[in-house]
């Protein structure tokens, strides 16, 4: 009997379907690169970075529903827990990727003497955190509802802070946001912290946070599929 | 090689959806036979192959697999069944090659071996995409997945459909060189009754989500029959000396369930032998 692993089986599975457009995207990815090293402004990459790390896991679900892929792969000794595993890890593995391009760009912007590379290297772990964070959100949607149905709740997610401030803004007395700002300098922990010390603490509670909500989001999937018929 | 007596034992399944029932389904598949599956469109012959699957959850009944009652996810099961589904899950641009690759990894008993000889034998290209491939190639790649993994127990789901008569004999001639081990056992489910009469030991039919017969496929040839006769004729019978009746524009086809008994009490009758095609059919009339 061979020695097996599922779940290195169906991320390779995953890879081979990504190769495609993995290919124009890596193409862009060195356009926008070198665009945003030219320009001395990083902003575009952290953006399409975020944007291919957020779509490839769900253009993955996509190309399953289109071939009906689970129905069959659940035909193998496959367990559904591991499906999903499988799942995550190549979200995880997508992330990774885009956030590597990422932070090379950064490295590579701080040695031509563009930028400064602890900036880029803070954009590194929020870029991640956010994508982790809204992907613990859309994965278990999109394995609920379908993935056209996720990818659009997906955008919702991504929009849903901005219209959070803009509403909040708009229909909230002043106020309110002076007393939250009152509330966060009278915190004796955050005055005796310098500020980039803070901010650094903050982008690392960030990124546990989003760890723990993908922790959370799997167990969720598992569930999810665990009743799901094919 | 573990051995068994059953490789299916179905006893009163039942599973329920808003527009469909499947009803005290039960039927048995000993080792080393084929068991054809039929029933119209809808019948319940893929709700009955996903249960064995585990693809969809039963509502009550129970399935044994190689003598094992199947629980929790099946996967342990799985591994010594190999399975053709009507649904397709070929992803456009791979390869049967990347597919081997991929389910190699997957699948604890993969033969890259076997498989590369299947494909060789079926003359399919392991570097062609699926999307270039015809529904022929595409049949024979799945059953070249399928029999990859040398399983006890072949779940086929309408793997003929679509193929041409050579193709179907091809597929139909690996099926008995696969049965010739008598630890395996395959259930086809199929509309071309003909290709049942070929090679299925065994015949179930469903109707409606009901199991119509289930039986030798020889002893159901051998005992059912068809009467051609005038509709007075018909009147004449008893509703057990007959199965069902079609009405056709001039003459009644009646199927007779019981050949022997028939010609005892209508010895100059010309009975026609029945074609399963026939059985099906005016069972179906019966049901209605």
């Amino acid at each position: 009997m061979n020695m097996v692993s599922p779940i290195r089986g169906l991320i390779l599975k995953d890879l081979y379907n990504t190769k495609r457009s993995a290919k124009v995207l890596l193409v862009i990815m060195l356009v926008y690169g070198g665009i945003s090293l030219t320009s001395r402004d990083l902003s575009a990459t952290v953006g399409l970075t975020t944007m291919v790390s957020l779509l490839l896991p769900i253009s993955a679900f996509s190309f399953d529903q289109a071939s009906h892929w689970s129905s069959f792969a659940l035909t193998l000794p496959i367990t559904r827990r591991q499906l999903v595993t499988a799942r995550y890890a190549f979200s995880f593995l997508m992330v990774l990727c885009a956030s590597f391009f990422l932070l090379l760009s950064t490295l590579i912007a701080h040695l031509i003497g563009n930028t400064d590379y602890l900036d880029g290297l803070l954009t590194f772990l929020l870029s991640i955190s956010v994508v982790l964070t809204v992907l613990s959100i859309t994965i278990p949607a999109v394995y609920h509802f379908g993935p056209e149905r996720g990818r659009m709740i997906m955008f919702g997610v991504c929009m849903a802070p901005i219209l959070i401030i803009v509403a909040g803004s708009k229909f909230l007395p002043a106020e309110v946001f002076s007393s939250i700002r009152g509330w966060f300098l009278s915190q004796k922990f955050l005055r005796i912290l310098e500020l980039d010390t803070a901010i650094w603490i903050g982008a690392a509670v960030f990124l546990i946070f989003s760890l723990l909500c993908m922790s959370i989001s799997w167990k969720i999937s598992c569930k999810i599929v665990e009743r799901q018929e094919y | 090689m573990n051995t068994y007596e059953n490789a299916v034992q179905v006893d009163s399944l039942c599973k329920s959806f808003d527009d469909f029932q499947l009803s005290d389904v039960s039927f048995t598949l000993p080792r080393g036979t084929i068991m054809g599956l039929i029933g119209e469109n809808g019948a319940g012959k893929s709700t009955t192959i996903k249960l064995l699957l585990s693809l969809l959850q039963k509502d009550s009944g129970s399935i044994q697999l190689f003598d094992q009652p199947l629980e929790g996810d099946g996967s342990a099961l799985r591994l010594r069944i190999g399975s053709v589904l009507d649904e397709g899950f070929f992803y456009e641009d791979l390869t049967p090659g990347q597919m081997a690759k991929v389910l190699s990894h997957c699948h604890p008993r993969w033969d890259s071996d076997h498989f590369n000889a299947l494909l060789r034998r079926f003359q399919l290209d392991p570097s062609k995409k699926f999307k270039e491939m015809s529904r022929g190639m595409k049949v024979k790649t799945k059953l070249a997945i399928a029999l990859a993994p040398h399983p006890q127990l072949l779940l086929l789901d309408e793997p003929t459909s679509g193929l041409d008569p050579v193709a179907r004999s091809q597929f139909l001639d690996l099926l008995q060189e696969f049965i010739q081990d008598e630890n395996c056992a395959v259930l086809l489910s199929s509309h071309i009754t003909s290709d049942l009469e070929r090679v299925a030991d065994y015949i179930t039919y469903i109707h409606q989500g009901k199991i119509l017969l289930s039986e030798e496929t020889a002893e159901l040839l051998h005992r059912c029959a068809i009467w051609r006769c005038t509709l007075e004729d018909v009147r004449e019978l008893t509703s057990n000396q007959y199965l069902s009746v079609r009405k056709n524009a001039y003459s009644c086809d009646v199927l007779i369930g019981d050949r022997r008994a028939f010609l005892s009490t209508h010895p100059d009758a010309i009975l026609d032998p029945a074609s399963l095609e026939e059985i099906m059919t005016l069972y179906a009339y019966k049901a209605q």
